[in-house]
């Protein structure tokens, strides 16, 4: 074996390793990342009458609320609905809501470990920050700073954020910062939950996000 | 700085009469809390608040310091609430300069204009944000300035001033209490002299009042 197909292999075996683990399988450039925000905040679609419940989400496996969708049937909605625990992209979502098997949006209360699939459809908080970052699957805000750059002890988070970052506060929320605005305060893409329940880009007061720390984008090869 | 403050005991109302209580689900996993998420003070001073845990707008009318529960309406959307996000209802537009100062241009109810400039000035705060809250009739604007030291993590402070027609801070509020659960959109109100805050928590809703119209 040559040492270049030795290197090759090796580096081969790193990605496919770091795959495994939610790494990007491909670099991101933070216009993308924004790229990716602004088609969920700027998704156009209509509920329909199979979206407005959830198939999988019935005793005995599920025992919590009885599902009705934040949607009714004809609604034109723009953003994609708030799903706990979901990270679709557009094309995804599109798909399996017009199959009728999926209701669309969901929220914690519809939680069900013990159902087989997932049968709602959008994304949450931090599958947004996923999927806008290209990782491989749903990572929660207790586990995703592992993929982002850590903040330097000089950073200011009121000055130095860019567009692509995110402010997090684990076990509570997770939004994708996209800039400041002229009155100093952060515009964030968020997967908002009720009454909002969808994805929106908008201002924040710094006092919303008290308690917030920042993860850096790591734009490039993320080894 | 020719500030003048406020008392630091604002006024508290507890809107919690037992059949009338405004609902507030605290987060939950990841999923942020559910509450009341807007309110405006009414020309008769009762406030109206959004309440959409329970699809409704609340009015409830202020007698000595107690909430008293009014009325009721449907949100609009019937039963299906979506809300299509906080609309910025004031005129003015408030701009960040520097660290130290920012302007807002304010409209007049005489339909002229000027710009204010704001000044922040601290060894170890720096401004951060700036918001207007609106110029009322009798010429006097109301800001937000959030302030905080370099920090990694979001902390901050808000400070509310009313300034005079000729940008003479006449009014300091420097004990804005931080939201709990809910972020209001909007958090604060002014009506008549008076500021409002609507702070949601676990146990229900507050509505602090600072009377400044003894600031002139």
């Amino acid at each position: 074996m040559t040492s270049w197909t030795r290197w090759s292999c090796f580096i081969y075996s790193l990605v496919f390793c770091l795959t495994g683990l939610g790494v990007p399988t491909q670099t991101r450039s933070r216009e993308k990342v924004i790229e990716a925000a602004a088609q969920l905040t700027e998704l156009e679609w209509t509920a329909l009458q199979g979206s407005e419940k959830a198939s999988c989400l019935h005793p005995p496996a599920y025992s919590g609320p009885r599902y009705v969708s934040d949607y009714h049937s004809g609604q034109e909605v723009i953003g994609m609905p708030y799903d706990w625990g979901g990270m679709d992209s557009p094309s995804r979502f599109l798909t399996r809501l017009q199959s009728g098997q999926f209701g669309a949006g969901s929220h914690k209360e519809h939680e069900c470990p013990a159902c087989k699939s997932h049968c709602t459809v959008g994304i949450d908080c931090s599958g947004l920050v996923s999927y806008c970052w290209g990782l491989s699957r749903h990572y929660g805000t207790a586990e995703i700073a592992k993929f982002a750059k850590p903040a330097p002890d000089s950073f200011d988070v009121f000055r130095d954020l860019k567009p692509g970052d995110a402010l997090n506060r684990p076990g509570v929320h997770i939004v994708l910062f996209a800039g400041y605005n002229e009155k100093g305060q952060p515009l964030v893409y968020e997967a908002a939950g009720k009454p909002i329940s969808r994805v929106v880009k908008r201002p924040h007061a710094w006092a919303d996000l008290e308690g917030y720390s920042p993860l850096l984008y790591r734009e490039g090869p993320n080894l | 700085m020719s500030s003048v403050s406020i008392s630091s005991k604002a006024e508290i109302q507890a809107a919690s009469e037992v059949s009338h209580i405004l609902k507030v689900v605290p987060h939950s996993g990841e999923e942020p809390a559910v509450g009341p998420d807007s309110f405006t003070v009414l020309d008769d001073g009762s406030v109206l608040i959004s309440d959409p845990a329970q699809n409704r707008r609340a009015r409830f009318s202020i007698v000595d310091s107690h909430a008293k529960f009014e009325s009721q309406t449907p949100l609009p959307g019937g039963d299906k609430i979506v809300a299509a996000g906080a609309t910025d209802d004031v005129r003015d537009k408030a701009r960040l300069v520097s660290e130290t100062a920012g302007t807002v241009h304010r409209l007049f109810s005489d339909n002229s204009s000027s710009d204010l400039e704001v000044s922040f000035v601290d060894r170890q705060r720096r401004l951060v944000s700036l918001v207007s809250l609106g110029t009322d009739e009798m010429s006097y604007t109301y800001v937000v300035l959030e302030i905080a030291a370099r920090s990694s993590v979001v902390e901050v402070r808000r400070l509310i001033r009313k300034y005079n027609r000729k940008g003479v801070i006449v009014a300091e509020i420097s004990d804005v209490p931080q939201q709990q659960e809910v972020s209001p959109q909007p958090e604060f109100r002014e009506k008549s002299g008076i500021v409002y805050q609507m702070v949601v928590s676990a146990d229900g809703v507050l509505i602090n009042r600072w009377d400044t119209r003894q600031n002139r």
